[in-house]
């Protein structure tokens, strides 16, 4: 019995490993932060503003989660 | 004898599941999946199915809670993937339903980063087309507050790494 506590505590050790620090998001692109203050200007465009924000936060997120991948940026 | 055997069942089982987790961090793993869902989301668009879209995103927000990712991360993600659902609900005009995916993703945190000015500018938006100007406005100007504290940032990190003008090479 004394075995298979001690086997236990190894065991929900190793599986609980620490929680990793948070990743800093990275710094947005100029053209990032144009196309999401163009988006803030609202009025009959705000659609079309806000779906080429959208097309230029990809190529942010797929860094951002390679970075959260990672641990943090290369 | 009987105990004898339940020791080495219990002590079996915890072994392997000892094993199984030891190598692989479920918070890469959490990542992995809500870009795999973002892909098929961008790919749904392309084909013109935001509901398909939508449906992938959900898969996200409604998904398990993974313990070991730090919260500010967590934050980032769910905050990105609320962004995309409440564009894509204003997109299909149905302006409540950003507003609350807005809410949402704001409930979670508010930073000064770009994820935080994304949900301010689509909550503006539903404001907008829900005909509520003075909270659309509110909206668009926290969101353009963040927007200009970013831009400064990268001017500086640009200046920063920029040659001094006259200096010699």
């Amino acid at each position: 019995m004394a075995a298979a506590w001690l086997l236990f505590a190894t065991t929900a050790q190793r599986a609980a490993p620490p929680l990793r620090a948070s990743v800093a998001p990275p710094a947005p692109p100029a053209d990032l932060l144009a196309a999401q203050a163009q988006a803030t200007r609202g009025g009959a465009d705000a659609s079309g503003a806000l779906a080429a924000l959208d097309l230029k936060m990809r190529a942010y997120r797929r860094q951002y989660h390679e970075d959260l991948r990672r641990g943090g940026p290369r | 004898m009987i105990a004898s055997r339940i020791c080495v069942a219990v002590s079996l089982a915890l072994l392997a599941l000892g094993c199984s987790k030891a190598d692989v961090r479920s918070d890469n793993r959490w990542v992995a999946e809500a870009e795999r869902r973002h892909a098929l989301a961008d790919e749904r668009l392309h084909a013109s199915d935001p509901t398909g879209a939508k449906e992938a995103l959900l898969g996200i927000v409604d998904g398990p809670v993974v313990a070991d990712v730090a919260p500010d991360d967590r934050r980032g993600v769910l905050q990105d993937t609320y962004f995309r659902l409440a564009e894509i609900e204003l997109r299909a005009r149905d302006a409540h339903a950003a507003l609350a995916s807005a809410d949402r993703g704001l409930a979670l945190g508010r930073r000064n980063d770009l994820f935080v000015a994304n949900l301010l500018v689509v909550r503006g938006a539903a404001h907008e087309a829900l005909g509520e100007a003075p909270a659309a406005a509110e909206d668009y100007h926290q969101a353009l507050v963040i927007n200009d504290k970013l831009l400064a940032e990268a001017l500086r990190e640009g200046a920063a790494g920029a040659p001094t003008p006259g200096a010699q090479p």
